[in-house]
């Protein structure tokens, strides 16, 4: 999750026809392999809007699962990975609609060796606290609090746009709706979280 | 990152922690595996939803309510067409195939054979060889028996 390539079709992407074309025809080798391209943003994508594992795995799952049901009838207007993020976006929704009621509970994922090196995040918890793994962890909880308490339409965008790396026209494309939209959603989006973590952005 | 926006930079930075979020060591190893066991799970459920579908309605009630009345249907069917066998008597007008005719054999040198009910040609010739319409020589040649008049003579004692 750490590195993630944006949509935007380049070599990888269009590598990912070939595997596609036998996919179609019910080749297994050719679909683990696009799994295996795939997971990381997919998971991401699940695991940055359910803010849990368990549930971030389930539904990383069952869009690949998904995906794999309903290959014959992908026609490639739309790139392999476009597709599936508009599969796992719409399993997601789905999900989240039906655990609106229950309280969302976190599972925070372990952060990985490279964050005590990353030099923005250093500047920032050093910049509060002299404890930095405790800070750190801190955080982390807070950052998914706020992110859970935006609504699934703005969290999407926030969660594709700033955590994964993907252009205004790619969110918009997923999406379904124009880039102008992604946007303002946006805009919104961040001025709620810089509201409820002020207090750690200042 | 996308650099279309530089509004909100001290949040982007914050935001970027969130990329460093990493699931427990070795899961996307084992994930491939975990998608393809599942799709193969259900390719083979899918395979085999059609005989269980059909045993699940060969055990259902309904199932074996209908099972039953078709095997007793089947049954009936099998009975009357037995006792139709068993009671019907043959029909004259069925008989397709007569190898040869069987005439009325005449007294005893009258000479002719009954013409009714024969077709020219396989009327037997006169045992007495005189009508020319008779039956090839030889087919029914007369008994060769010599015919005596019993005498009945009541030994003296």
């Amino acid at each position: 999750m750490a590195s993630q390539p944006p949509l935007t079709p380049g070599p990888d992407e269009l590598d990912d026809r070939p595997l596609v074309e036998r996919a179609r025809k019910r080749d297994h080798a050719a679909f683990e392999e696009l799994v295996c391209r795939h997971q990381s943003r997919i998971y991401g994508l699940c695991y940055h809007l359910t803010g849990n594992h368990e549930d971030a795995n389930d539904l990383a799952q069952d869009s690949f699962i998904k995906a794999w049901k309903a290959l014959p009838s992908f026609r490639g207007d739309a790139s392999f990975v476009t597709w599936i993020y508009r599969i796992a976006t719409n399993n997601c929704l789905t999900h989240l609609k039906q655990r609106r009621n229950t309280l969302p509970h976190l599972s925070l994922n372990d952060l990985d060796a490279n964050t005590e090196n990353d030099p923005t995040l250093v500047e920032l918890v050093s910049h509060h606290t002299p404890r930095r793994d405790s800070h750190l962890s801190e955080l982390q909880k807070r950052l998914n609090e706020a992110l859970l308490k935006l609504s699934e339409e703005h969290r999407m965008v926030v969660t594709m746009h700033d955590v994964q790396g993907m252009s205004h026209v790619e969110i918009a494309e997923v999406l379904g709706c124009n880039p102008g939209t992604v946007r303002s959603r946006l805009f919104y989006a961040r001025q709620q979280l810089q509201a409820w973590l002020s207090d750690l952005i200042k | 990152m996308s650099n279309e926006s530089n509004e909100f930079p001290e949040l982007q930075r914050l935001m970027a922690l969130k990329r460093h979020e990493q699931p427990p060591p070795g899961y996307f190893d084992r994930f491939p595996i975990r998608v393809m066991a599942r799709i193969e799970a259900l390719e083979l459920k899918e395979e085999s939803t059609g005989w269980r579908s059909f045993f699940k309605l060969l055990t259902s009630p309904s199932g074996i309510l209908g099972f039953n009345a078709l095997a007793l249907t089947g049954l009936g069917l099998v009975c009357v067409s037995f006792f139709h066998v068993i009671t019907s008597k043959p029909d004259d007008d069925q008989v397709v195939w007569v190898p040869t005719p069987s005439p009325r054999i005449p007294a005893w040198g009258t000479g002719r054979w009954p013409s009714s009910g024969l077709a020219a040609g396989t009327a037997p010739r006169s045992f007495t060889g005189t009508n020319d319409s008779s039956g090839p020589a030889g087919l029914f040649d007369p008994p060769t028996l010599t015919q005596e008049r019993a005498s009945f003579v009541v030994p003296a004692h």
